[in-house]
């Protein structure tokens, strides 16, 4: 799934969906410049996890 | 952008787009006043226009690879007159150093904040877009293959 981002002049951030994923998820992000996507591979991946 | 890229070329009275000399140039000043200029052929072509291979940066100048900068780019039927010219960006690679958090709660009752540092990051215009895609790829990070 794609959701919008904020670019601030230094750092990309975004809201994390967390209600479409569920617990022990492993979830890639890649950035998507103009519809141009980079995979930020390793650095990028982020585990969903229960409180 | 490295280049291996198509780019378009909107065009109008152009005089035969499947003239096997039709071209695409893309020219660059450098900082210093020198003028590096490339052509590449013209590929593709419909009623807007022609569709050629975009230019490497490193083949027009080693400064527009290091740098990124604003090359001219006009077009050709014969490869020696040619249109007039506009202005083509080409940008840095994008380069991501960090995702914070890389642990996020699943059933918080707040907004979970996820931050991206990197370099090279870049402004899209109104129209563009800028966005982040999310894909789920395993419940167990060791059952994940390196890419």
């Amino acid at each position: 799934m794609q959701v919008p981002a904020a670019f601030d002049g230094e750092v990309i951030s975004f809201i994390f969906p967390f209600n479409v994923f569920d617990d022990k998820d492993w979830v890639t992000v890649e950035v998507t410049f103009d519809n141009i996507t980079y995979d930020l591979a390793e650095t990028g991946r982020i585990l969903i996890y229960k409180l | 952008m490295s280049g291996n890229v198509k780019i378009k070329a909107f065009t109008s009275y152009f005089f035969d787009k499947s003239s096997e000399v039709a071209v695409c140039k893309f020219e660059y000043t450098a900082k210093n006043g020198m003028v590096y200029s490339g052509l590449t052929n013209v590929i593709e072509f419909d009623a807007e226009g022609v569709i050629c291979y975009l230019m490497p940066a490193i083949r027009l100048s080693s400064e527009l690879f290091n740098s990124g900068g604003i090359v001219q780019m006009s077009v050709s039927s014969n490869g020696e007159d040619f249109s007039n010219s506009l202005p083509f960006t080409y940008l840095l690679n994008v380069t991501i150093t960090e995702v914070y958090p890389q642990y996020v709660p699943v059933n918080s009752s707040l907004p979970s904040v996820v931050t991206i540092n990197g370099a090279n990051f870049f402004y899209v215009n109104d129209t563009g877009l800028l966005a982040v895609r999310l894909t789920r790829i395993s419940k167990n990070r060791e059952n994940v293959t390196s890419r």
